[in-house]
């Protein structure tokens, strides 16, 4: 049995109504921590990517790693995916919230 | 691993390695579940080592049955591990027992007196009047009465308006407030008293401000005689007491007598040190010595008192320097010179700067002929202010009034 194109169109609309909706509720908190001076990586839930040279770098806000190796980890953030590739790479710290990597790395690449 | 990480690391940590196919899985299972996992690391493709607390080791069995991977322990770090291993040796726990019971009974003693707030009263004399008063270093914290001390060191010490004793350890800190003095020119304005001659000497200048002078021009006074007595003498009225005032200058003499010979020997340093040790006890000192016989040193020392059971025994850090005796010998000329430049340095540094307006009159030397050398005599006459305002008992000026 096939859908009706009546049931598309709603089916449809229902998918645009809900990523207007979410895209609206994004823009709200934009404009809410502009107005109050906040952080928009607490307001927005937002991942925190801080690097010190090419040996350590803290990640604020990650989700769960996803590949492991020794020259290269794969790790799901709220929106995106964070790829970094080196060489003796070392989990120094892992907490819920926070990560610290260390070793030589080469790059760190964002994939949506 | 030095003891401080061990003392540090109580309960103990372990490195584990893994060994499965999701071993990302593991890691994420570990932060879900709250096992605190550290110093991750990937040894080849499938087998991470990290480190953990020794008691959530435990909580690992789940997540490893849920991951499929091995768990096996590498490395056991910290006190508990290490206190496991020498468990059958009762000679380690017996020191530890000791140490923590030494350490415990010593922290009941006071080891240190600070003083804080003493600016005209020497450090040495309030921790002696504080030793009279029962607080000395040694004294047990147990039962010590502070209020008593403080009373004591009151007594002890007139200078003292208030005192308080803190105990911070085995640290005693005792504050004091000093009582403000009057300035010589206060007291004399507001007690009655007299001038007296502070050195012997042939009166100069003599004016009477404020009081009845006593003694007259080039007359000689010696020291603690009265010269302006604070009374007022009239046909009219009955004596009556003033604090005296006035400006009195004399001649004071001094004299400055030294040997000179032409031949001398002097210590000449050989720029070797040498450290020995030893210690006290009672006044008896006990020096370890390692020094050279044939050679001559100056010694120094340095000790560490500590009283023990009444006993005063002290560690000893003797510093000895080395030095040779040199034969010099000196032309009458020379030691001419240096008989006048030690002439002058007496007058410009001992004489001068211990009078008050202090001028030099006149300086008469006198050498004499010894065995091997010369000795040099020298009198100086100083123009000075010799008063110094006392102040007078009641019962004295009533003794004087009735004369």
């Amino acid at each position: 049995m096939g859908i009706n194109k009546k049931e598309k169109k709603k089916w449809y609309k229902e998918v645009y109504k809900n990523i207007k909706s979410k895209t609206q509720i994004s823009e709200a908190r934009d404009k809410f921590s502009e107005f109050l001076e906040l952080p928009n990586e607490v307001v927005n839930s937002s991942t925190k990517v801080t690097s010190i040279e090419n040996k350590n770098i803290l990640i604020e806000g990650y989700k769960q790693i996803m590949d492991y190796y020794d020259d290269y980890i794969k790790i799901k953030t709220h929106n995106m995916e964070l790829v970094i590739d080196g060489k003796n790479l070392d989990i120094k710290e892992i907490t819920d919230y926070e990560l610290v990597i260390q070793g030589e790395i080469y790059s760190l690449n964002y994939k949506k | 691993m030095g003891i401080s990480d061990n003392i540090q690391n109580i309960k103990g940590t372990v490195t584990v390695q893994i060994e499965g196919f999701f071993t990302e899985r593991f890691i994420n299972l570990c932060r879900i579940n709250n096992i605190k996992i550290w110093d991750i690391r990937t040894l080849v493709k499938g087998v991470v080592r990290f480190k953990m607390s020794a008691g959530d080791f435990k909580k690992l069995r789940m997540v490893a049955r849920k991951t499929k991977c091995s768990v096996k322990i590498k490395k056991k770090e910290g006190l508990y591990f290490t206190m496991f291993k020498y468990r059958k040796r009762k000679i380690i726990f017996f020191l530890v027992a000791m140490a923590i019971f030494l350490t415990i009974a010593f922290s009941t003693f006071i080891w240190n007196i600070d003083i804080k707030g003493n600016d005209n009263i020497s450090k040495a004399e309030v921790i002696s009047m504080l030793k009279k008063s029962g607080l000395f270093v040694g004294k047990c914290k147990i039962g010590l009465d502070k209020k008593e001390i403080i009373n004591n060191l009151r007594v002890n010490m007139q200078d003292i308006s208030w005192a308080g004793i803190e105990i911070d350890g085995t640290l005693a800190t005792v504050k004091i407030v000093e009582k403000t003095k009057l300035d010589e020119k206060d007291i004399q304005n507001t007690k009655i008293g007299d001038i007296v001659a502070k050195k012997d000497g042939v009166i100069t200048r003599l004016v009477a401000e404020d009081g009845t002078a006593i003694l007259n021009e080039k007359s000689y006074v010696q020291k603690g005689n009265i010269i302006i007595q604070g009374t007022m003498f009239s046909k009219f009225i009955e004596p009556f007491d003033v604090p005296a005032k006035g400006i009195v200058k004399a001649d004071c003499s001094y004299t400055f007598e030294k040997e000179y010979l032409y031949n001398k020997t002097e210590k000449k340093y050989t720029n070797k040190t040498r450290y020995c040790i030893g210690f006290t006890i009672n006044l008896k000192e006990n020096m370890l010595n390692c020094l050279n016989k044939d050679k001559k040193y100056d010694i120094s020392k340095r000790a560490k008192e500590i009283k023990l059971f009444g006993n005063k025994i002290s560690f000893d850090l003797y510093k000895c320097v080395e030095y040779e005796d040199v034969k010099i010998s000196k032309t009458k000329q020379e030691l001419l010179e240096e008989s006048t430049k030690d002439i002058d340095e007496y007058l410009n540094k001992e004489i001068l700067p211990n009078t008050i307006n202090g001028v030099l009159v006149e300086k008469e030397v006198e050498t004499l002929d010894i065995e091997g050398g010369f000795k040099t005599k020298v009198t100086y006459i100083v123009n000075e202010e010799i008063g110094e305002f006392v102040e007078r008992n009641v019962s004295i000026v009533n003794e004087q009034v009735t004369n």
